[in-house]
Formats: structure tokens, sequence, C-alpha cells
């Protein structure tokens, strides 16, 4: 197991180069003087290039590649031309933010989601089965930017219940992170939730009419026995798939969602330093997201080879 | 759409049951009229009260408050709290005023103003003294160091600063400069102690000391900064006990905050969120015409507009009365005129007679004997926020003139590259900054600035050079300047360099229970100086 | 919004590996397909979706760039406009319906970009194994590993704004996903019998590729493009939003969100029926996506 893990992480070298590479790319070819966007519009071409010399943007690029790579190895992530701070100390500072956003949309679509598929496959073709299908289509359909939109305009707005923006602070009480952190996490958790409650509910399906199910049913196991104890059980494998992709993808979610709600986290971070040219905080930020996103990867498919043998079993007596 | 209609019934009935609740009340109903005078609010709302922390929505997010280092207005604005200049622009902008200098004097030749310091002024503590009392040497640090560090010369043209006395310093200049006041009034130019500065390094833009009502408490990244009250503030002592910069870079969560009292104030209102503060009960919305203009800029060197006809004809196709009215549906701008904002002392109105009206007949010929009857291609270059503008100038003058302006809507470090180089056919961009007229006028039509973004259609005419020139050269004598500047704007306006737009109003949305705030031209806050003391009628 | 289209099954890779191995299955995939009440549901919405950006200019009731701005923002039913105008007057139901244009082919457009280079890359890699599958899903597993929106918002920032460059960047973005899947058909197609017999009997590399591995590899192809042209309405959807997207004064979905974002509290009707239009066509996709899945994919047949 742990030759397997060491192999994949040294796998993810290469991966790494290339992410690390295409960003710098990206960063040097988008357009714009970064120099230019951080003196504003009165400043006067002389400035403008003094700038760009104290920012080290005149040198050749192959030498700011080597720099760029060199000092990546060193951790250093390079200091931000507009926060003139470490791109790692502002990465630090939001990432906590991201994390609890990202957390707090997990947790509810694991609640929600997984319960609502499991009524969905038990009790198929009720009232509550079509209710969950119908609503979790939608769900997967969701456009999260409108929805979130369309959340402020009803609870913030309209009603006033809960506020529309930032993530208030624990100086304020508890209760102010909380309130804060509804609507954010109700528009993230929105598709994922969605997601689980039809795969849950899909795998569920398949699985209770294995025979075993039936048998155990048969032997007379309380029908909330047979439910959690095997169908649950054996609906884990796709369940676990899907949701290292979903959490993959809340990354990107988060980036929409923290836009729309002023969350001070990673994606407004990196929206922020896009729109001003801060190139050494775009490609910081970008290649930071993209790490955590192949670890999560990786992770999954480690839990996945863990609980997948026994799944495996079933799945070729099955055949 | 049935959701929809259900939730505007709901909020009528949320908003019903507000105001019998307010009714009931009672004591609500004294509250201010709209638009009054701060003093007058004062008298209204009886005796100023001590206490409470008033939170300030920031439509951008504050990422270094370092005086030489900052780049924003937003920023500005809280630098404005925590610090003091040595001179500063009266509430209505007509006059500059002590600060941290009681008096100052302009040598003959202009190139040395002498300013005598204040007495009783001290710094905040912080980590590295304790809050010891100014001096001049602090003038000379602070003032030499914007001069010489601050990436946008904040302070152009100073050679040194000279300590005269503890009490005394004389700022020498290479070149006589009449607007060299106006730019001590910058928050760039502050009075910082020096042992703050080395011993933050990196990191003084996120605990700046200085000599303020307020003092930093707390830095949130991204989210806000907290103020507090300094003890040691030389003015009057402030009614508030501190102040919290909220950044909300969205203008309708900004005004929805306001609105459920996440925030007492928004800076900055536009659009429909103008309306909704001014239908609130609870809301003030303050609003004056501000320094900021809005124009169109017409290359001067290349392409179509190269031809002074093409440039005039494209100048009376656009109605710019519709336009303003289109994208201000609700107020907050008027058409403007002249290349320099009306809160400006050097503003002068017999000019506006001679900018054309709206003529689309004249124009359509005037394009005709250009040569180009049929219209043509060309882009126009515009930065996200003014699409409207772009999208409404666009339609104008492919009905009008059938010429085809593609929008190019591109960010702004994007649109000041391409805009700078002259390579912008046509553009439509804002100009903001202090009420001295040099600051417009110098900046966007002297031959010099072509490469940088304020001359980006390269316009080069040597009579108003001269003007301009001698506008800050010759005497300091506001009334004398005008008439050079009234000259100048005369031949940019026969020139044909811009078609001006609009005029855009400063305004400032607030709880009624804040009071003795006073809205500035120049949309920078103060909450307490010698004309203002903001309190909380809470 | 999150990643691209969210693929209903498990994982895309998993999709029928070998489910789609005889074409006279094709005639029960049909009448499957058929009996599907919301895969019809969703082609009824897809079907729509062309009719109105093929027939925009007869169906919408105004021209879709005509202001009016003395009626600017009136409600829904008012002077004809069926949806109400926008912040200059023009008529919201026109411009929703020329929307449409931009939704599709955006949609087909990237998708069929992104799909056609990832499955070219996706075969190389899985055919010729080795060096080959290393680079190639190399460079794909460092593309996989941005958030697809935030890969997209790099590349509309360095392309600039505009309708080609959206196709190309959620393109761009689209073409790992479709390698990562393809290549996995290929590794259990290859290893197929008939596969070894046709090559004993000298048929060359690119024959074999794109006769016959190419062409069982098609079922799991076309529902997974299905579904992610869900993904790229949405995320076209999600750059104009942003302000990246397709440049005024086109009418696209996710620009007039973008706009009645600004008109929220007193003109609602803007951004609530782009934002359904949004999510309708999503939907219909989607829809058709898993419905085909189930008619193509036996073990999902109950």
């Amino acid at each position: 197991m742990l030759k397997l893990i060491f192999k994949r992480l040294f796998d993810l070298i290469p991966t790494l180069f290339v992410v690390a590479t295409t960003v710098f790319i990206i960063t040097r070819l988008i357009p714009g003087d970064p120099a230019a966007v951080l003196l504003g519009p009165q400043a006067s071409p002389d400035e403008i290039a003094k700038m760009r010399e104290t920012l080290g943007l005149n040198q050749p690029l192959y030498l700011q590649y080597v720099d760029f790579l060199g000092s990546l190895l060193q951790g250093d992530l390079g200091t931000s031309l507009g926060y003139n701070q470490p791109v790692m100390s502002l990465i630090m500072e939001r990432f906590p933010n991201t994390l609890l956003l990202s957390a707090c949309a997990l947790a509810l679509s694991l609640l929600i989601g997984i319960p609502a598929g499991i009524i969905s496959a038990t009790k198929q073709y009720s009232f509550w089965d079509y209710t969950v299908m119908i609503l979790s289509l939608v769900g997967v359909s969701m456009p999260i930017f409108w929805l979130g939109v369309m959340l402020v305009l009803y609870f913030s707005v309209h009603l006033g219940w809960l506020p529309a923006t930032g993530m208030g602070s624990l100086s304020e009480g508890f209760g102010s992170v909380v309130t804060h952190l509804i609507l954010p996490s109700i528009a993230l958790s929105t598709i994922p939730m969605a997601t689980f409650a039809r795969i849950t509910r899909s795998s569920m399906l398949e699985v209770i009419r294995q025979d075993y199910i039936k048998t155990a049913r048969a032997k007379g196991l309380r029908e909330f026995f047979v439910v959690w104890k095997h169908a649950l059980k054996n609906a884990m494998t796709p369940l676990l798939t899907v949701m290292g992709m979903q959490i993959s993808s809340m990354l990107g979610g988060a980036v929409l969602t923290e836009t729309i709600f002023s969350w001070p986290g990673m994606g407004r971070l990196v929206v922020d330093a896009i729109e001003n040219r801060d190139f050494v905080v775009v490609q910081g930020t970008v290649l930071f997201i993209a790490v955590i996103f192949v670890l999560i990867n990786l992770l999954v498919d480690i839990l996945y080879t863990v609980v997948n043998p026994r799944v495996k079993l079933t799945n070729k007596g099955e055949g | 759409m049935r959701k929809m209609l259900k939730a505007k019934a709901l909020f009528s009935s949320v908003m019903v049951v507000s105001m019998l609740a307010l009714a009931a009340c009672g004591g609500q109903g004294i509250a201010p009229a709209q638009d009054a005078k701060g003093g007058d609010q004062q008298q209204a709302a009886g005796q100023p009260k001590d206490g409470g922390v008033l939170k300030i929505g920031l439509s951008s997010t504050a990422k270094t408050l370092d005086p030489i280092a900052y780049t924003g207005a937003y920023e500005s604005n809280i630098i404005r709290s925590i610090g003091d200049t040595l001179v500063r622009y009266t509430n209505d902008l007509s006059k500059i005023e002590p600060s941290l200098a009681t008096e100052w004097k302009v040598s003959d030749d202009m190139k040395v103003y002498t300013f005598k310091l204040q007495d009783n002024v001290y710094f905040q503590p912080g980590k590295y003294q304790d809050g010891r009392k100014m001096t001049a040497e602090d003038v000379k640090y602070s003032l030499e160091r914007s001069a010489k560090q601050s990436a946008l010369k904040r302070l152009r043209g100073v050679e040194k600063v000279e300590v005269i006395s503890e009490n005394e310093v004389a700022i020498h200049l290479d070149a006589p400069n009449a607007a060299l006041l106006a730019m001590l009034t910058d928050g760039g130019n502050i009075i910082v102690p020096r042992e703050e500065v080395e011993g933050w390094k990196d990191q003084f833009g996120t605990h700046l000391v200085g000599t303020g009502p307020f003092m930093i408490d707390k830095f949130n990244q991204d989210d806000s900064v907290n103020l507090k009250r300094s003890d040691k503030y030389w003015g009057p002592k402030p009614h508030l006990d501190g102040v919290e910069f909220k950044f909300i870079t969205d203008a309708n969560m900004m005004t929805n905050a306001l609105r459920s009292g996440d925030i007492d104030m928004v800076t900055d209102v536009k659009g429909q969120n103008r309306a909704i503060i001014e239908k609130d009960q609870n809301l003030n919305l303050q609003t004056k015409p501000g320094l900021s203009i809005e124009y169109m800029g017409l290359n001067q060197i290349e392409g179509p507009t190269k031809d002074k006809k093409v440039r005039e004809a494209i100048r009376l196709a656009v109605d710019v009365e519709g336009l303003v009215k289109g994208v201000f549906k609700w107020g907050g701008a008027e058409k403007s005129f002249l290349p320099l904002p009306k809160a400006s002392w050097g503003y002068d109105s017999s000019l506006e007679a001679a900018v054309p009206a709206f003529d689309p007949q004249k124009a359509k010929q005037l394009l005709a004997e250009a040569g180009y009857p049929d219209g043509f291609k060309t882009e126009l270059y515009v930065i996200a926020s003014r699409v409207p503008q772009a999208t409404i100038a666009a339609q104008q003058l492919k009905d009008n003139l059938n010429i085809d302006a593609e929008i190019k809507t591109v960010e702004w470090g994007t649109f000041s590259d391409i805009v700078a180089k002259g390579k912008a056919p046509l553009y439509i961009m804002g100009w903001s900054w202090y009420p001295d007229p040099d600051f417009f006028l110098y900046q966007m039509f002297h031959s010099k600035q072509i490469g940088s973004l304020g001359n980006g259609y390269a316009y080069s005419n040597p009579e108003v050079d001269k003007l301009l020139e001698r506008a800050t050269a010759e005497t300091t004598d506001e009334a004398k300047r005008k008439e050079l500047y009234s000259q100048a704007m005369k031949q940019i306006n026969d020139d044909v360099v811009h078609v001006e737009l609009g005029l855009l109003d400063v305004a400032t949305g607030m709880k009624k229970y804040v009071q003795d705030y006073q809205v500035r031209a120049d949309s920078s806050i103060f909450l307490v100086n010698s004309e203002t003391n903001v309190w909380l009628n809470k | 919004m999150s990643n691209h289209a969210q693929p209903l099954s498990p994982a895309p890779a998993t999709l029928a590996p070998n489910a789609p191995k005889k074409k006279s299955k094709e005639n029960s995939v049909w009448s499957r397909l058929l009996k599907n009440k919301l895969a019809m549901v969703g082609m009824v919405i897809i079907a729509i979706m062309v009719i109105f950006a093929l027939f925009a200019p007869l169906i919408a009731t105004h021209g879709p760039n005509d202001m009016d701005l003395a009626n600017s923002l009136s409600e829904p039913g008012i002077d004809g406009h069926l949806l109400g105008t926008d912040n200059y007057g023009r008529d919201l139901f026109s411009r929703i319906v020329y929307g449409t244009r931009i939704s599709l082919i955006v949609g087909i457009f990237a998708i069929g970009l992104g799909g056609m280079i990832g499955t070219l890359l996706g075969l190389l890699a899985g055919y010729y194994g080795g060096k080959w599958d290393a680079i190639i899903m190399r460079l794909m597993d460092g593309l996989f590993a941005f958030p697809f929106i935030l890969l997209s918002i790099s590349l509309m920032t360095v392309l600039g704004a505009g309708l080609f460059n959206v196709i190309l960047a959620i393109g761009i973005a689209n073409i790992p996903g479709f390698a990562r899947i393809v290549r996995g058909q290929v590794l259990a197609v290859k290893e197929e019998e008939y596969i070894e017999v046709t090559r004993s009997l000298g048929a060359n590399d690119s024959r074999i590729i794109f006769h016959h591995i190419l062409p069982n590899c098609m079922a799991p192809i076309i529902v997974y493009a299905t579904m992610h042209v869900a993904g790229a309405i949405i995320s076209e959807a999600a750059l104009s939003f942003l302000g990246l997207g397709v440049q005024p004064p086109t009418a696209s979905w996710g620009s007039i969100l973008k706009d009645g974002k600004d008109f929220l509290v007193l003109s609602p009707h803007m951004a609530t029926f782009s934002g359904l239009a949004i999510l309708l066509s999503v939907l219909g996709f989607n829809l058709f996506g898993d419905g085909l899945r189930d008619a193509l994919d036996p073990k999902m047949k109950v």
C-alpha cells in the first residue's frame, strides 16, 4: 500500500512540472503591463519603465522561467506585485476560508444528497422519488452563479434574513460567520448534492436488486438494517469516485461563488489578480489550487483501491 | 416567474410591517431631510453623541496603506483617517487650508515653499515607537520618501526638503510649480514616523502609523480594516470609537449590506442602487457633482479620425444627453462640456456655448465630405465598467453615421497598454484627480504626455503646450491661471480631441443615524477634521 | 457551475466499457431512447433551441440590438415586449432568442473542437502506449489539474474576449476529459480478439485505429459529448457573466444575466429569464445525454 502511494506521488512530479510550465506560459501571455496597472492612469511612461525594471519584468523570459522554477523548488511562490507580500502568505490567509466554505458545502451536500438518494431508491416510483429525481435533475443543471444571484435577491434583499457578502468575523461572534456561510454554501453545494442524490439512488437500486440483498430481506432482516448495512456499503464505490470529482470541481466552483458573495478566499484572490495583472499571484494561486486538486484526486484513488477489492469480487460474482 | 411575483409580494409585506414598526417608534420621524448639509443635520438631531463604530463599505479591496505604494482611491480613503497631510482642501474644495502645517509662503521664483508646523502633534503608538512627537525631521523624511520612492510620484519635481527649525521646513522644487499644494493634499503625502516604516518594511502597508484621528486595530486581508480612536490625535476628539472599512466589490451586495445594516455607509453609489437607497426610509443619499469626467478619446494621428472633419462628425453624431440619460437611468451624472469637472476652480462655463450640439444631419454631411459617405469600420476600446457608455455610443455611430465601431472590452491592464501606446482608434475612459486644472489639462493635452494614458490620442498643439506650461510656471494667482486654462480649453475644443460624455456625481448612501458626514466632490472620506466630526445618533 | 458538465454516471472512464460491440443493437438503442420520457423532454428542449437558433429573425419580435433608451427596463408584457426590455430598452425576448445561437454555437463547436483533439490524443495514447501514452497523458493530467473554470478564465484573458476565443478556450479546456475517456476505451477494446485478428491479417495502424477501434469508442464519446455540451453552455454563460465572453452588443444569456445583476432589485426580470434560459437548455442536454447513456449502456438498463 505504502509503496503504491509513493509511486503515485512520484508520478505526480511530471504532472506538476507540466502544470507549473503551463501556468508560467499562460501568465506571461496575458496581455497588459502589470507595471502600468500598478501605477494607475496617471503614470508616465518613464515611471512605468522604471517600475518594470524594479519588478524584474525586463529580464528575458527564459531567465524568469528558471528563476520561477528555482524558487518553486524552495517552496517560494514569489512576492505579489500589488500586495507587496509573499504570495504564500497571501494564499495561507485565504486558503482556510476557501476550505471552510468548501467543507460546509460538501457536508451539506452529503447530509442532504445521500439520504435523499436512499429515500428515493427505497421508495422507488413514489412521490418522494419523483420529487428527489426532478430536483436533482434541475440541481445538476444549475448555473450556480445564477442561483447565487437569486439566493441573494430572495434571502438578502427581499427577506433581509441573511447577509449577502463577506464572511463576517469571529470577533462579531460565531453566529456572524455562520450566517455569512449559509448562502454561499447552498450555492456551492447544489451540484454536488444533486449528483450525490442521483448516484446514491442509482447504485442502491442496482444493489437492492442483487440476490444477496433479496436473501437478506428474505431472512427477515429489518428493512432499515438491510438498506444501511448492505446496500449503502456497496454503493460506496461509485459515490467515492463522484465525491473526488465533486470536491475537485468545488475548487473551481469556489471561484465563482467567492466572486458573487465576496468571500475572501483563494478564488477571489485569483480573479482579482488576473484583473490586476498580478502575474506572480496568479501563477502562485493557480499552481496551489492545481496541487490541491491533484492531491485530492490521488487521495480518492487511494481510498478507491482500499474500498475496491471487495466490490470487484461482488461484481465478478454477478457477471 | 411566479416565484418572483411571490417574492415581490412578500417583500412589500415586509416593507409594510417595517413601516408600521417605524411609525410605532415615532422618534425616527425627525430624521433629517435628504441632501441636507452636515451642519443642519447636526442641529436637527441634537447634541452629538460619543461612541459607536462606523462601518463603511468600500468597493475595492485595499491591499496596502503604505502612502508611497497605495494605488486606489479606496486605499487613500482609509489612509486619510489614519494620517494627516501638511495642508488639505476644505470640504467644498474651494481652498486649501492648514492641517499639520499652520501657515506657508511661496518664494518669488515659485521654487521654494516654506511651511510652519503645528507644535502639538504626536504619532500613534506602534511597535517601533511609543507615540512620540512629530517633528520637522519627520516631514522631511516622509515627503522625500514620497518624492523619491513613490512609484506614482505623488510629489513631482521636489528636489529636497530642508529642515529649517524643529517646526519649520522648506520644500525646494526643481522648477516653478503653482500646483504643489494640491499635490501635498494627497493621501500619499501624509507624515509617517521613520521607525515604523523601517521596522515593518514590507509590512508597513498593513501597519500604517500616522498622526490622524484613528489608528489601525486590525487589517483583515481581503475583508476589512478595523480602526480605533487614537487618544493622541491633535485635532478635535473624535466622537466615534472606531471605524471599520469593509471591502465589498459588488455594488448590489454593497447596497444590500447597507440596507440590512451590515454597514452604515457606502461610497460610490450608482445605478439602481441610487433609487433603492433613496426609497429606503432608513437611508440617506448625499450626492454632488464630483471631479470625475468621462469622454471618448479620438485618435489624432492614426485612422480615419486623423481627419478633423471625421472627428467633428463623430462629435456631432453622439447624442450625449441621451447617452448620459440612458446609462444613468436613476441619475448620477450630467452632460459634460469641457475636459474639466465643474467642481474645479478652473471651470469656465462661458466656454460651454462653443461646444456644438447633437446634429446627426450635419455629422453625416461632414463625414461624406471627409470621404466616408458610407461610414467605416473601427474599434472602440473600453473597460468593463464603461460598457454601457460604449454600447450606446456605438449604436449611435452606427445609426447616425453608419460607422461600425466594434466594442473591445478589455481589462484595465490591457486597456492602459493599448491606449497609452496610441493604438486605440476610439476609446472611452474617465479622468479624475485634484481640483487643480493642471492635473486634468496638462495630463490630457500636453504633447509631453504622449505615450501616457492621459494623452492616448497623441494630441499635440504647441500653442496649447505653451499655455499649459505658463499656467503653472508664471504665477500662483488663481484668477490669472484660470484665464490661461480657459484659453487652452478653447483651443482644445476647436481641435476636437474628445467627445465629452458625462460628469459624474459623488454619491454616498448612509443610515440616517450617521450624522455630520459631508460628501466631498473629490470623493475622499474625512471623518474627523476641523470641519467635520462624524457621530452616530443611535 | 463547477466543473464542466457534471457527468451523471459514476465515472466517465467506466462508461459502458463493453457495451456497443455489435451494430445490431442500434435499433434497440433507439427504441429504448424513445421510451425514455425524460430523454424525450430533453430532446424537445434541444429541438426548441435549434429552432430558435435557426429561425431567430422570424421568431424574435424585435431586432435584438434595437435600442429604445426611453423605454428601458420595462416590465414583461408591456408594449408588446413579451419579457420586458433590458437596460437599453432592447426587447428581452428577442435577445434571449438570439442568445440561443451563441449558446448552441459555443456548445457544439467547443465540444467539437475539444472532442476531436481529445479523441485523437486519447486514441494515440491508448493504442501506442509506452512513451506516447506517458507523454500525452502527463500533459493531459497537467491540464486536468486546473479547475475547469479557472483554466477557461486564464485562457480568455490571454486570448481576449470574443465568440471565437470563447469556443477556443472552452474547447481546449475540454481536451483532457475526452482524451482520458477515449484512452480508457481504447485500452479495453485493444485487447479484444478481433483486433488481434485484423492485425494479423495485415491491417496497418491507422486502419485499425480509425476503422476498428474508433467506432467501438463512439458510444461513450457521444454520451460524454452530449453531456458536455451542457457544460460548455454553462461555461460560456459563466465567462460572459464574468465579462470575459462574447462582446456587446451581441446577445448572450450570460451577458444578459451579468447586465441584469445590476438591476436585480428593481427589475429582476432580466436576471430571472436569462438564468432560466441557461438552466433549461442545460437541463435539456443533461436529460438527453442521460437517456442516451441509459439506452446505450445495458448495465444501466433494468
